[in-house]
């Protein structure tokens, strides 16, 4: 089956008035760990602009698709401060049900999912983290295996079906 | 658990009752203003006789707490910058709302013993005994004092005093972080903050008076937020995961150092 080629999305950091953007993007329904994925993203709306927010260093990064008339969101992912300072948390990283196995137009071509995990990344080093945590589903295989090939490496089984992984941030010059 | 959707209907304001002392550091902010000039005041009537609490400790009447409305601070400032007038009206105001229900109700439950009361019974310790009684006179209170002085704010900007409610989201060093309920951010330096037990997430109010050539006085203080134990320190999307496990950074050394990551492809285009 032929690659479905797009062009490279932008970026940017959402703000309080992106809410109703991220209320209304769908990551799927299915299986169940899409679905938990799914309501960490709704809660976003009313997680945006808050004290907490501001506390957890709480940044909703969105991947913009320039369309004819307004721009498309086509993935996004959320990203914060973990236990500790230096250490970031990847909460959750989603493309659009409808992008789901879309390859960038670049040279060479690369994933989007790869596209959107490798620039939270350097946003995360960019932000001072030198660490990063995120949580799979060990049933998830495509997010093991995407987390897996960039580097993070398995902690510790989490309760339910979750398991931890961890991996070291470039510094900041390497991540610009 | 926190609760993000309830944050939204959290209501933040200042506290709606001060001590005798905090009355009289607006009088004079170098703190020499004593009881003669505290009775002057209130002879004047630019002052209230403030509420009587008699707290019971050990089934005894545990000495007289007078507490302030918080109008009679912004009255001792008026006051001291040669408002008397104004002086003099935000006390009628303030009289009014220390004979409201809502300041009886409270004085009567703070009376009451609770079994956590512990050190002394002093105006912080009413606050913590209403909290963990019965906080709805104290919220309504609240409420009225600060629709009192949202009322008088153009006469309180013409003396010069401004106040931010809002919490603490950030210490960093020297400085430290409020988010107004407005959402403006607003640094101040470490130093003003009051006292533990704040922390990250703590309601605080700044009051900030202009003193005339460039100088401003603010006094940084607890903040009255009319629900109680809203942890904003708690991850904000903590029931919808697992929990990170307790000794993380133990689990987190034994799994060895961390790959670093592998970052090949270009950087997307930022906006």
């Amino acid at each position: 089956m032929a690659r479905r080629l797009i062009e490279p999305p932008t970026v940017r950091i959402a703000g309080a008035d992106d809410a109703e953007a991220v209320t209304s993007f769908r990551c799927g329904h299915r299986p169940w760990y899409v679905q938990d994925a799914a309501k960490v993203i709704r809660r976003v709306e009313s997680v945006l602009g808050t004290p907490a927010a501001i506390i957890h260093r709480t940044e909703v990064l969105l991947f913009e698709e320039g369309g004819e008339e307004e721009d498309r969101l086509i993935a996004l992912s959320i990203l914060q401060q973990a236990h500790d300072s230096r250490t970031a948390d990847l909460v959750v990283l989603a493309v659009s049900e409808v992008l789901q196995g879309a390859w960038l137009r670049e040279r060479p071509a690369r994933p989007l999912c790869v596209a959107v995990l490798e620039d939270t990344l350097r946003f995360a080093a960019r932000e001072g983290y030198q660490r990063i945590l995120a949580m799979a589903a060990e049933q998830n295989t495509k997010s093991v295996r995407l987390i897996t090939r960039a580097g993070f490496t398995s902690v510790t089984q989490l309760d339910g079906d979750y398991v931890l992984y961890q991996a070291a941030l470039p510094s900041i010059d390497d991540a610009s | 658990m926190t609760c993000q959707g309830c944050y939204a209907l959290i209501m933040l304001t200042e506290r709606p009752l001060l001590s005798r002392d905090e009355v009289l550091l607006a009088l004079d902010p170098a703190g020499r203003a004593g009881d003669s000039a505290f009775r002057r005041l209130k002879l004047g009537g630019f002052i209230t006789g403030g509420i009587e609490v008699k707290p019971r400790r050990g089934g005894h009447v545990n000495g007289t707490v007078t507490a302030f409305c918080a109008l009679n601070r912004d009255a001792a400032t008026a006051y001291r910058k040669q408002r008397p007038d104004l002086a003099l009206r935000l006390a009628a105001r303030a009289a009014k709302l220390e004979a409201s229900g809502p300041a009886l109700r409270l004085a009567e439950v703070a009376k009451r013993e609770t079994p956590d009361d512990v050190g002394e019974l002093d105006l912080n310790g009413i606050y913590g005994r209403v909290v963990r009684g019965d906080r709805r006179p104290a919220d309504a209170l609240a409420r009225n004092v600060a629709k009192a002085r949202r009322a008088l704010g153009k006469a309180l900007a013409d003396i010069g005093v401004s106040t931010i409610v809002g919490t603490l989201v950030r210490i960093d060093g020297d400085t430290a972080e409020v988010l107004s309920a407005e959402g403006e951010r607003y640094t101040l330096p470490a130093s003003v903050l009051p006292p533990a037990p704040i922390a990250l997430g703590s309601p605080l109010s700044v009051r900030v008076e202009s003193l005339g050539e460039g100088a401003l006085w603010t006094v940084v203080e607890p903040a009255w937020s009319d629900i109680p134990a809203v942890d904003l320190r708690a991850d904000p999307f903590a029931d919808l995961r697992p929990r990170l496990p307790a000794g993380l950074d133990d689990l987190l050394d034994r799994a060895g150092d961390a790959r670093p990551l592998a970052l090949i492809g270009p950087s997307l285009a930022w906006r």
